[in-house]
């Protein structure tokens, strides 16, 4: 039992938290979301192109009475809004930045000052951040919509909407420093490291990408360099870093005994660190670059198998003995599912930049199933398993339904799954079909795609159900309708009574 | 500890009346902190040492990435973007290296039959059709066409430069624009639609080599405007076409290890009466890049 004085003290810092991190959970489940609907739209777009922009039908009565056949043409200039070009770049805009990033922000904010040891410091800074943080991403989105986007991948926001993100994320960073200097730990455990590189790390990335692309762009193909420089590290060293270092906390804090080994973190970050920046390269495999520079991101695409490894045996040995505790803790089993994801994605990652593989994968729909398994059975289930942990801490009350959990939980689950498995299986195909010139690409290799396609909608529909489902149990958190008494939700209460 | 962290209280912390969100006061103290008192002690670090295969795993995969780097880094030159070039040297000649060993693997011949289907279909299909009958009175035919099957030097010109109506294929005239291919397709592809063209629908000729292709392309280099009828058969029924097989082996990879310092020879008008010895192996007009 730990002494009460630590118990009342990280009451008082998780009470300092309540506004701004439920602030930045709020938005981020908003904008998952909305997210979510321009996924579900554009992947349906993929197996029938004209929906929602479909002409409507040809009126034969009137044409027989001598009108025109195409009296009510639809015109382009009125649904562009509605296109797949928009919506896409909409969805990967409002998940990673609306939904991940938010997320990301507000479980580091709240492992810092756990971590610091010290009640939040300015939280009006933290809350205007994320004010003006909803306002860029709302900005921005809509300036995609209309039309505005600047076509660069994972930077389509208008140069407009990035200055005020870029605004928001500054002060962000300037009061991740601010907290650190502050601290009351006598020791820095690994969770800070990353969480601190990581508030670090973006704004340098985002601000650099901004100007070398949209303000001030280098010349020719460097653009491409820079642009997946950035592309790469946004994952890399944003993404990553913040959900690792939520494992890092979460597993030894719901399991109660000490991470395996300080050495094997510090190798972890460390290494991650050293070769996560060059990996951007291996995107533009084939492409028109000197071959050094895709030669060298892609041995340290591989060496990221170093961290990856080092990190899975890490988190591996200090779950050790306690696997099943994933039978009826939320938030173990999610953060496990997404420490799992991590080594497998990692490892595909590595294999994908490849030259022989790269060759077959590249331009199809098994990179797609690759960011999927990233972003979300890795990185959007930690951040979903610290959501479930960190709530009831703000909101003074306990989840209503372990019921709701569990669906959450398997609708994300099966969703994620049978998506990646969709896209990879087709993506592979698909890459074979393309490598062979005596393959048609409309007659042979589109029609083969659909049914993966199609696949692939009705597995996103399983999330969505997973995401209306969490966001309803967040609303009833914040609007204290959860339960006061009975202890914590667990899945299965009666093993969790057995088992310390 | 805690005593000196906690902030002084707020007004509504004193007066539950007051304005301000507290949600958790509503029920009992106890109630507040149940998540917090239940919870496990903060993470801490072990100091397990790092296993020896993990060492081993890493030193393995390091030495890997020295040996991919210093093998596939084209001599870190600014302008080699082949990884599978010159990494040996530092400066100077490129030399090739297992240049043909992917290549190898197809039967080029075949490769190059779909080619030509699959640039016809890209390119062709749409006046011509997929039957090469084209439509009547606005496409000529491609079956069975004297252009298509008769001189080499025509019909390559034709593909080369288009063509400007009126025009008189099989017995009908055609008043039409033909487009020029020469900007968009290079001289494999040419070669390729080609002797798809002159082998398909019932059609027998010669097939066409890019070396062809190149040799036209350089001869008419200078006319800018397509044919009319009339400048077409121009060009006698009996052309011949002057490979120069010299001018057609593209940069690097196309010399052979052995230093041969003829291959990147710059315009050096080529010998009039090819030696058997140049035409024999025949240059790779280009490698797949992958």
């Amino acid at each position: 039992m730990p002494p009460p004085t630590d118990a009342a003290e990280r009451a008082y810092i998780d009470r300092s938290c309540r506004a701004p991190v439920l602030f930045f959970f709020g938005s981020a489940l908003f904008w998952l979301l909305v997210g979510t609907f321009f996924a579900l739209v554009t992947s349906i777009k993929l197996h029938d192109p004209e929906f929602m922009t479909r002409a409507p039908l040809p009126d034969v009565a009137k044409f027989q009475a001598g009108g025109s056949l195409n009296a009510n043409p639809i015109s382009m200039q009125d649904v562009g809004f509605l296109t797949f070009g928009r919506f896409r770049a909409s969805h990967l805009n409002a998940v990673a930045y609306g939904w991940a990033s938010s997320a990301a922000i507000g479980v580091g904010v709240w492992l810092m000052a756990r971590l610091c040891r010290v009640p939040l410091r300015r939280p009006a800074l933290v809350t205007t951040a994320g004010v003006l943080w909803n306002i860029g991403i709302a900005v921005g989105i809509a300036g995609i919509l209309a039309g505005q986007s600047t076509s660069v991948e994972w930077l389509e926001f208008p140069p407009y909407a990035a200055l005020i993100i870029g605004i928001a994320y500054a002060m962000i960073a300037v009061w991740a420093v601010d907290m650190f200097a502050s601290r009351q730990c006598d020791h820095v455990y690994v969770t800070l490291w990353y969480v601190l590189a990581a508030f670090f790390w973006f704004p340098w990335l985002y601000a650099t990408a901004n100007i070398l692309i949209l303000l001030k762009p280098v010349q020719g193909s460097v653009q491409a360099i820079v642009n997946w420089w950035f592309g790469h590290n946004v994952l890399g060293l944003w993404f990553t870093p913040i959900g690792i270092g939520a494992a890092y906390y979460m597993i030894p804090k719901v399991i109660g005994r000490p991470i395996h080994s300080y050495y094997l973190s510090a190798i972890g970050f460390w290494s991650l660190a050293l070769f996560y920046s060059w990996n951007g390269g291996h995107h533009l495999i084939g492409g028109p670059l000197p071959a050094w520079v895709i030669t060298a991101s892609i041995v340290a695409s591989v060496m990221m198998v170093i961290p990856v490894v080092v990190t899975a045996v890490n988190h591996h040995m200090t779950m050790r003995g306690h696997f099943g505790m994933l039978r009826y803790s939320p938030t173990l089993r999610f953060i496990v599912f997404g420490a799992m994801s991590y080594t497998l994605v990692s490892l595909q990652g590595s294999s994908m930049a490849i030259r022989s593989l790269n060759k077959i994968s590249h331009f199809t729909h098994y990179t797609i199933g690759h960011a999927h398994f990233g972003l979300y059975a890795f990185f959007t289930m930690v951040m979903f398993g610290c959501m479930y942990y960190i709530v009831p801490r703000l909101c003074g009350c306990e989840w209503r339904s372990a019921y709701l959990i569990r669906l959450h939980f398997w609708a994300a689950a099966y969703g994620i799954f049978f998506m990646i498995i969709a896209l990879t299986v087709g993506g592979l195909v698909q890459g074979l079909m393309l490598a062979d010139p005596a393959k048609d690409f409309v007659g042979e290799i589109v029609p083969m795609t659909r049914p993966y396609l199609v696949g692939r909608s009705l597995s996103g529909v399983l999330l969505s159900i997973g995401h209306v489902v969490f966001a309803y149990h967040f609303i009833l958190m914040v609007l204290q309708l959860g339960r006061r008494e009975g202890g914590p939700v667990y899945f299965n209460p009666v093993e969790a009574e057995v088992r310390p | 500890m805690a005593d000196d962290l906690r902030p002084p209280p707020e007004a509504h912390d004193i007066d539950p009346t007051l304005p301000g969100v507290d949600y958790s006061e509503r029920v009992s103290v106890t109630g507040i902190h149940a998540a917090v008192l239940r919870e496990k002690i903060e993470p801490r670090e072990g100091m397990e040492p790092m296993p020896i295969w993990l060492w081993l795993a890493v030193s393995l995969l390091i030495g890997w990435g020295g040996w991919y780097l210093g093998t596939f880094s084209g001599g870190y030159r600014a302008d080699n973007f082949d990884e599978r070039i010159g990494s040996a040297i530092a400066g100077g000649a490129v030399a090739g290296t297992a240049a043909g060993g992917t290549a190898a693997k197809e039967d080029p011949a075949a490769a190059f039959a779909k080619l030509g289907k699959r640039q016809f279909t890209a390119n062709c299909q749409s006046c011509h059709q997929a039957t090469g009958l084209g439509q009547a009175g606005v496409y000529p035919p491609l079956a069975g066409s004297e252009y298509v099957l008769g001189n080499k030097k025509r019909v390559i010109a034709i593909v080369l430069k288009g063509l400007q109506g009126p025009f008189k294929v099989k017995g009908n005239t055609y008043n039409n624009v033909m487009q020029s291919w020469e900007p968009v397709l290079d001289d494999k592809k040419i070669a390729a639609i080609l002797t798809y063209v002159r082998n398909e629908w019932g059609n027998k000729a010669e097939p066409i080599t890019p070396e062809e292709v190149a040799a036209v392309r350089a001869e008419f280099a200078s006319r800018k405007v397509a044919w009319t009828e009339a400048d077409l058969l121009a060009i006698p029924e009996n052309a011949t076409i002057n490979v120069a097989p010299a001018t057609n082996a593209t940069p690097p990879a196309a010399a052979p290890s052995a230093p041969t310092p003829a291959a990147p020879a710059p315009p050096v008008p080529a010998p009039k009466a090819p030696s058997p010895a140049a035409i024999a192996p025949q240059a790779p007009a280009d490698r797949p890049y992958t």
